[in-house]
């Protein structure tokens, strides 16, 4: 008994050694097997995760014996007006944690220590949590907090009272075979030898596979048990005797000649036997546990349709190729973004799947104006990273269905006279559909006093967008201008530059134009925009188009809740059709107004056909209306760049990054500019502040790179192509090969 | 499903003649197994060679040229075969029925067992579409693509992205396969009710192979082993190439074996072809077949069968070499990978670079990594009965060779991957090595249990130690 307990407990420390931790990613596909009662999986641009439910836990099979430190990466985020959820971890049903969780992304540990008794298989980890409604939440889900990973480690150090207790029960469990073998009628030395070998077999397995082995000695504990009680109460002496004479032989057998080769035959027999039931019992351990998942998820959902199937495996990236497929016709010539950073929607074999009979042709900018064959663009959102990354001559953009819910307060129109206010709506309809280009479904009346916020005098839009330019929602007045009016309103939507407030001037000679405001800039927060100083910007562009300026009204304040962004490829899963100048510009737009979205659209039928500098000049028309559009400054620089213009091109990439600050790409374009331009310093410059706002895109890396290795710094470039080369993988992209070319011709020079 | 059912069913029956004119004396089921893969191959070369032609390969124009494939064989059979073991074959499952007898008890648990995980693969297959990524992007993708455009080179010229170059990377015996079923039934067949079918066929095939030298119980209790080996199941049941490529290979091996140590008829031709079949199911597979050339090279020296085993070669060179051809020739296609004169340069390559031994360091690392995940405790156990069978190693040498030739492809394959081809990027290295060196390793599974079992301490085991558990059985009147 003691040599066995000694043994047993060695055996245990080596076992927990040797064990490795247990990682679950969860978010990741393979988190299926678990993760019960979580949301949909999430990606955001580091990571994929879930969001809890109310009773959301995490199981894992086979590790309910073993001490383990628990390292849960939670991030308990709310909004700022309230507090940070409460979080109760409980394994196996015993709480194991009680805290507050930050509104940030952060590991907690814990430690598990199992009960000896009754000794469970798994762990159960359920994780209680305060939730909250966001209310940008589109499919109007309540959310608990987010969990990034779980990780199991087992503690390696001594813990005593968990060893001994065990140990004392599987020392007990050999005595009890020494016990039982005794009285069914074995002798002693055979007894000895029987308790001997069932403690060598238990430590055997226990070194293979502790986990199990734990499991199995308790179970072999309660067999034996089993086994000595029916013994006694079947009376088997029958069997006692075969046992007992089986004993005396193989002591007879010993002290013969050939006993001990026969001993040998014996023992090489159960080591085959022994690894056949391991090998057998992982097996199918392993097997049935595939085979279970797979029928659970059959089991619950056997009426699938192909599509609800496909959808549950691909989960949003099947809606966005069939997405894709609807919107363009069979022959369509459909460009995609290189593989590099682009994995799925690069993916030019799979995407063939999903979009076949279409045809696809790999990113190549000049094809976009130059090619008549490419029909249309993917707009691709690939682990937050955007595409297309440059001006796209569109005809049309569809992005996959986005809903729009905008609210919308304090709105007031300010005259050197005084101020007005459009906030007493009891009664009236304070803004009527106006005009649209809009391809979208109402879920909801679309303008309703919103009774959800504090202030249930806002405005509440809610609207499902697939295409559109813009969507006016407006209201009548009749105000001659004649001196300095703005328009205010704070402005809140679950989507950044979806929204922006609009003004309507009529001018004497009966043409009208509409000017608007910047769009709003952030998601879920209340912002302020406003049309500043209009009666200039009206007459400046009345005169400018040779209309007579005096008199002009007026005629319609609101706001467009279809704002498009100019470079389409902000925040969305879409299609682009391009537009190949094929129909005259006028005829295209079919809008009478003259407003930015309409000269933006003939800059881009000009550019498709070539002509730049008509182009220019309706981009510049845009800006006359929608001053602050960043991405009409964007598209301006894009221009100039070709003409080679640098100091045009650099000061209008300049100007977009004032407005749209936070946008790695324009960077990058104006760290060119300068590069093209001599500057290199002010690229550098530009380059790293890429880096620093999106640092897994290769191309400023490559770029430093080059300028460094111009300069003679190999060191610095050597590094830069590498991480280049860690971020862009191996494809066969002129990106890539330029990583690999940098790093093989520094490799060899350093 | 019927539709789909019904297009294996065919295709098992064009393979029964090819069967019949090749390995005569071979039991129902296994042959049953056989024609179904080698089904396949006819099917699918049929498809491959109406393309060439410049026929499109609508259903009418195979159907043509599969009765009249299997008429010709069927005749050939006549002619050349055994008639009456056409007949025993065709009288094959009356007889099976009349000769089986009342299994132990064991052998009842076990072949359920075995039944169970194959009717498991099956629903899963069945309730399943076509979903994984490279299935849909390599394979399927392909297949619905032949389908539409009536051939090969019409479906590959009609793509801009991905380019001919890359489509006719992977040999086309799966993809064609998925389009003998859209064909037949139409784009809603579920075309991976193909895979369980193949794993299905390779039990048959390792039991019966076993059951030459082993008792039931023994056999029964390796086909389990080798249905619940890691991923096994998992890739009977998705649409991968994998399961083919082991059926193909590992048979190929089997059956090469059972020539060169049993000396079995027609077993020679049979392997030969099952190795093309494998050649023309997955890419880089050639070094494989290479590696069993220095194998039978020996035996040729020691048997004087040089005959037979040039017939071998160019019986494998028949099958494998079409494609290979085509694509260099029919589709001017500038890939090379896995043809020869790639291999070549890498074995060159190798050679000028030298023994990189911090690289070979690593490139172990990563065997150990693939050997684990694809084999479990397989490979364990196989160490182990070879250790235990040292005094008998010779019992089994043209085995043991085989296995050692495939392992050392595989052992050489990772190193040339991490000291030529990818010396500089870890991170694409250990992917290639954990994905699709794990997936090569799946045919390796039957060949180490094969050996692991006809070992003598297994046959000690079985014949000694378990006689006994072999013969228990239920009373007469509680079976069920």
């Amino acid at each position: 008994m003691a040599v066995s307990a000694v043994l047993l407990f060695l055996t245990f420390q080596l076992g927990l050694s040797m064990l490795s931790p247990q990682m679950i990613d969860v978010g990741d596909q393979t988190d299926e097997e678990y993760v019960r009662g979580f949301h949909q999986r999430e990606r955001n641009e580091w990571s994929s995760f879930r969001w809890t439910k109310p009773d959301s836990y995490v199981m894992l099979a086979d590790v309910g014996h073993i001490p383990m430190t628990f390292s849960l990466a939670i991030n308990g985020w709310r909004p700022e007006d309230q507090a940070a959820p409460q979080v109760v971890l409980l394994a196996n049903g015993r709480e194991m944690a009680n805290f507050v969780a930050g509104k940030e992304l952060r590991t907690y540990q814990f430690r598990y220590i199992p009960p000896v008794l009754p000794p469970s298989r798994k762990v159960v980890l359920e994780i209680q949590s305060d939730i909250f409604a966001p209310s940008t939440d589109q499919a109007g889900r309540t959310l608990g907090v987010l969990v990034d990973s779980v990780v199991a480690t087992p503690i390696a150090e001594p813990l005593w009272s968990f060893y001994l207790v065990l140990v004392l029960l599987l020392s007990l469990a050999i005595g009890m075979g020494y016990l039982a073998l005794r009285s069914l009628g074995g002798g002693s030395w055979f007894s000895f030898l029987g308790g001997l070998l069932l403690l060598t077999l238990a430590c055997s397995i226990l070194a293979i596979c502790p986990l199990r082995a734990v499991a199995f000695s308790i179970w072999a504990l309660g067999f034996c048990a089993v086994c000595y009680v029916s013994g006694l109460i079947v009376h088997l002496k029958g069997y006692g005797d075969v046992l007992g004479r089986l004993g005396t032989r193989v002591q007879t057998g010993l002290r013969s000649p050939g006993g001990r080769t026969e001993l040998l035959h014996l023992i090489r027999r159960v080591a085959v036997l022994v690894a056949i039931a391991v090998a057998l019992k992982v097996g199918l351990t392993e097997s049935w546990r595939y085979v279970v998942s797979e029928f659970r998820f059959i089991r619950e959902n056997p009426y699938l349709t192909y599509e609800e199937k496909m959808r549950s495996k691909w989960v949003g990236w099947y809606d966005y190729m069939i997405f894709v497929r609807d919107s363009t016709p069979p022959d369509a010539l459909i460009m995609i973004p290189p593989q590099t950073l682009w994995e799925w929607s690069g993916n030019g074999q799979l995407v063939s799947f999903f979009l076949y009979p279409r045809r696809l042709i790999l990113e190549n900018r000049a094809a976009v104006a130059t090619d008549e064959t490419v029909s249309h663009l993917l707009v691709a959102h690939d682990d937050g990273r955007d595409w297309p990354k440059f001006a796209v001559p569109a005809e049309r953009i569809l992005y996959m269905p986005q809903r729009r819910q905008v609210w919308v307060d304090d709105f007031v129109l300010k005259t050197a006279s005084g101020v007005v206010m459009l906030e007493d709506f009891e009664g009236s309809t304070p803004l009527a559909h106006w005009a649209s280009n809009a391809r979208k479904v109402v879920a909801n009346p679309p303008l309703i006093v919103d009774a959800r916020t504090a202030d249930s005098r806002s405005l509440y839009f809610d609207l499902t967008y697939t295409q559109s330019e813009y969507d006016y929602w407006g209201r009548a007045v009749d105000i001659v201008l004649n001196e300095p009016v703005s328009i205010e309103a704070s402005v809140r939507s679950n989507l950044p530059h979806r929204v922006n407030l609009i003004a309507e001037v009529r001018y004497p000679s009966g043409n009208s134009a509409v000017f608007g405001s910047p769009p709003n800039t952030e998601s879920a927060r209340w912002e302020v925009l406003g049309i500043e100083d209009l009666y200039s910007r009206a007459r400046d562009f009345g005169m400018h188009n040779g209309w007579p300026v005096a008199g002009m009204k007026l005629s319609m304040i609101g706001m467009n809740t279809g704002c498009q962004a100019s470079m389409p490829y902000q925040e969305g899963w879409g299609v682009i059709e391009l537009d190949k100048g094929v129909q005259g510009p006028e005829q295209a737009t079919g809008w009478g107004v003259n407003n930015a979205q309409r000269h933006v659209r003939l800059a881009r039928a000009h550019e498709a056909r070539g002509e730049t500098v008509r182009a220019i000049e309706e981009y510049q028309f845009a800006l006359e209306l929608e001053p602050s559009n960043g991405w009409v400054h964007f598209a301006l620089g894009e221009l100039y760049f070709a003409q080679h213009d640098m100091v045009q091109s650099a000061a209008s990439y300049q100007r977009a990054i004032e407005l749209e600050p936070d946008i790695g790409w324009l960077h990058f374009r104006l760290g060119e500019a300068y590069q093209a331009g001599g500057q290199t310093d002010q690229a550098v410059a530009e380059y790293e502040a890429d880096i620093e706002i999106e640092p897994d895109t290769a191309w400023a890396y490559l770029a430093l790179a080059s300028i460094y290795e111009t300069q003679g710094e190999l060191d610095r470039a050597y590094e830069l192509y590498y991480q280049a080369g860690e971020l862009a993988s191996f494809d066969p992209t002129a990106d890539a090969i330029a990583v690999r070319e940098g790093i093989a011709r520094l490799g060899k020079e350093r | 499903m019927m539709l789909s059912l019904l297009a294996l069913l065919l295709v098992a029956v064009f393979g029964f003649p090819i069967t019949l004119l090749i390995a005569p004396r071979v039991r129902f089921l296994e042959r049953l197994a056989l024609a179904y893969g080698l089904g396949w191959g006819a099917v699918t070369l049929g498809m491959f060679y109406l393309s060439v032609l410049g026929i499109p390969f609508s259903l009418p124009n195979i159907a043509a040229l599969l009765v009249v494939v299997t008429l010709s064989l069927g005749w050939l059979v006549r002619k050349t075969a055994d008639v009456s073991s056409y007949l025993a074959a065709a009288s094959a499952p009356r007889d099976l029925l009349r000769r089986m007898k009342r299994p132990s008890l064991p052998e009842t648990v076990l072949l359920s067992a075995i039944v169970f995980c194959f009717l498991a693969a099956l629903l899963i297959a069945a309730y399943w579409p076509v979903h994984t990524w490279d299935a849909l992007a390599v394979y399927d993708v392909r297949a619905r693509m032949f389908v539409d455009a009536g051939s090969i080179k019409g479906a590959f010229s009609r793509s801009v992205y991905p380019p001919p170059d890359l489509l006719s990377l992977a040999p086309p015996l799966t993809s064609l396969a998925h389009s003998w079923l859209y064909l037949l039934g139409g784009e809603a067949q579920n075309a991976r009710l193909i895979y369980p079918f193949f794993s299905a066929s390779l039990i048959v095939i390792f039991y019966y192979s076993l059951r030459e030298q082993c008792s039931a119980l023994c056999s029964l209790i390796f086909a389990l082993l080798l249905v619940t080996a890691p991923q096994f199941l998992y890739f009977s049941s998705v649409a991968y190439t994998n399961m083919p490529y082991a059926f193909y290979e590992a048979t190929a091996l089997l059956c090469l074996y059972r020539w060169l140590s049993l000396h079995k008829q027609g077993y020679l031709a049979l392997s030969a072809l099952l190795f093309g079949l494998g050649s023309w199911t997955k890419p880089a597979t050639d070094p494989y077949f290479i590696a069993i050339l220095p194998v039978l090279a020996v035996y040729c020296l020691q048997k004087r069968r040089c005959i037979a085993v040039a017939g071998f070669v160019a019986l494998f060179l028949t099958v494998a070499m079409p494609w290979k051809l085509y694509v260099r020739y029919g589709l001017s296609s500038a890939q090379v990978f896995g043809s020869l004169e790639y291999e070549a340069s890498i074995a060159y390559e190798l050679i000028r670079t030298g023994l990189n031994w911090v690289q070979i360091g690593k490139a172990f690392d990563l065997v150990r990594l693939a050997w684990n995940r694809a084999l479990g405790l397989i490979w364990p156990f196989f160490l182990g009965t070879a250790l235990l069978n040292l005094k008998n190693l010779k019992q089994h040498g043209w085995l043991l060779l085989i296995t050692a030739s495939q392992a050392a492809v595989f052992v050489a394959g990772v190193c040339v991957f991490a000291t030529v081809i990818y010396p500089d990027d870890p991170r694409e290295l250990y992917a290639v090595v954990t994905n699709s060196g794990t997936r090569l390793l799946v045919f390796l599974v039957p060949l180490l249990l094969y050996y692991a079992a006809i070992t003598k301490p297994v046959k000690d085991l079985f014949e000694v130690g378990l006689s006994v558990v072999a013969q228990i059985r239920l009373p007469a009147d509680r079976q069920p």
